[in-house]
């Protein structure tokens, strides 16, 4: 009796290790790519959805919603076809701060402060990697802050690029996943149905793959219900975004 | 006596070509960033490269950031060895799993290099279009010193502390060179030896 007990504690405690593991936010790859064109003016890519969505700041002493995942990368592909090819590595970049919305910053390079307008952020020589810190100061969910750049090549082997813009929106907090224990052998999930493109997958260590729970949840009320059998030593469970 | 030393050599050198497993320690630190820094960070690790699981073990632990990570990957092929800077060859932005907003902590993982996730795109499309273009590309480039972890903070967006995959001997290879080291010494002494008669 004592082993069962025991047991079932210990399953327990993985759920709740689990579930602090589900509120992170899946990250997905926003690069914003520098290449030049054939008649060599600087040209930006910006494959990727926007506004961009801004989680919750884990920076000490940043506020608000903050990334420094929407990075700066040379491209290391030449593609004739969309006129798009690797930059000189005799040019020296660097991204000015054009304009910027009220409640939105960009940190500048040393992590000392915003960037104000016209100040510069380094960049560097090709091939280059750079993560800024984008950050919504005092965003309200829903509203969409802008940001302008352009970037300079202090070399002067390429003029200053055309200014381009890219928009943020704070990312509405992470759905959470909660469990009620029913009996000994089995315990009941729950989720909000309101995320959307969130699935709920599992793993028998935090050090493995995850994979899809295929088992179809309940509706009850405003939630998504599963119960699970404890037949393992442990499990984790995690709400990943799509 | 030379022709056992030539088939111990000859049966070493094979073992080396063959070993599925290449081990590389990385050191990372501002003095290895470019441009360099004066961050007082330090990073050490490990990163075990197995050719035949196609997998990539890599450890590392980093303390004393001026800033709090943002991103970590692995970098490559610089155009020469333990120098330079190169696109990025993993996952971008950073590691599944890696500690954000830190300025000290510690993380492993093992990477499938036959999954595209474990690899930033534009390295695959710029190496044949294909996972294993990209793990033979990578697999070149850590071996000829031309790949560097670099980990990212909000005080140095192009990086805080970076430093490059260097191999380490295996034991086979130590032993050889041991091996090596006691035929000099020897061939030295026998001269002096009949020299001096």
């Amino acid at each position: 009796m004592y082993l069962v007990r025991t047991c079932v504690c210990w399953w327990i405690f993985s759920i709740i290790l689990a579930l602090r593991a589900a509120e992170a936010l899946a990250h997905e790859e926003v690069v914003i790519l520098v290449g030049r064109s054939a008649a060599g003016e600087i040209k930006l890519d910006l494959d990727f959805a926007q506004p961009i969505e801004l989680p919750a700041s884990v920076f000490p002493g940043i506020s608000g919603h903050a990334t420094g995942e929407v990075a700066l990368h040379s491209t290391i592909l030449d593609d004739a076809t969309n006129d798009f090819f690797q930059l000189s590595n005799a040019a020296d970049f660097r991204f000015i701060l054009v304009a910027k919305d009220s409640g939105v910053e960009v940190w500048n390079d040393t992590g000392s402060g915003y960037m104000g307008i016209g100040e510069t952020f380094y960049v560097g020589a090709f091939p280059f990697d750079t993560h800024p810190v984008w950050n919504i100061v005092n965003g309200t969910q829903g509203n969409v802050y802008w940001l302008t750049l352009k970037l300079r090549d202090l070399n002067g082997v390429y003029p200053d690029s055309a200014p381009f813009a890219l928009s943020f929106t704070p990312s509405p907090p992470p759905p959470k996943v909660s469990i009620t224990q029913v009996d000994p052998q089995h315990a009941t999930l729950s989720w909000t149905t309101n995320a959307a493109n969130w699935n709920l997958q599992s793993a028998i260590s935090l050090t493995t793959n995850w994979e899809s729970v295929t088992n179809i949840p309940a509706t009850a009320g405003a939630d998504f219900s599963l119960t699970i059998t404890l037949d393992r030593p442990q499990q984790f469970f995690r709400l990943h975004r799509e | 006596m030379k022709k056992i030393l030539l088939s111990v050599l000859t049966m070493g050198s094979l073992m080396s070509v063959q070993g599925a497993l290449v081990q590389y320690s990385v050191t990372l630190d501002g003095l290895s960033e470019s441009p360099v820094n004066a961050s007082p960070g330090f990073g050490s690790g490990t990163v075990n490269y197995d050719n035949v699981t196609h997998s990539l073990q890599i450890q590392v632990s980093f303390s004393g950031l001026t800033g709090t990570t943002t991103a970590s990957h692995i970098h490559a092929g610089t155009a020469a060895p333990f120098a330079g800077t190169a696109g990025v060859a993993t996952t971008t932005p950073y590691f599944a799993g890696f500690p954000i907003g830190v300025s000290s902590g510690s993380y492993s993982t093992t990477l499938d290099l036959t999954l595209a996730s474990s690899w930033n795109g534009a390295y695959i499309t710029a190496n044949g279009g294909t996972t294993s273009g990209a793990e033979t590309a990578l697999g070149t480039a850590m071996a000829d010193g031309k790949a560097y972890w670099n980990i990212h903070s909000t005080t140095f967006g192009g990086g805080e502390i970076r430093g490059f995959l260097v191999p380490v001997p295996e034991p086979s290879t130590i032993a050889l060179a041991g091996l090596g080291t006691l035929g000099i010494a020897g061939s030295a002494w026998n001269r002096r030896r009949i020299n001096k008669s």
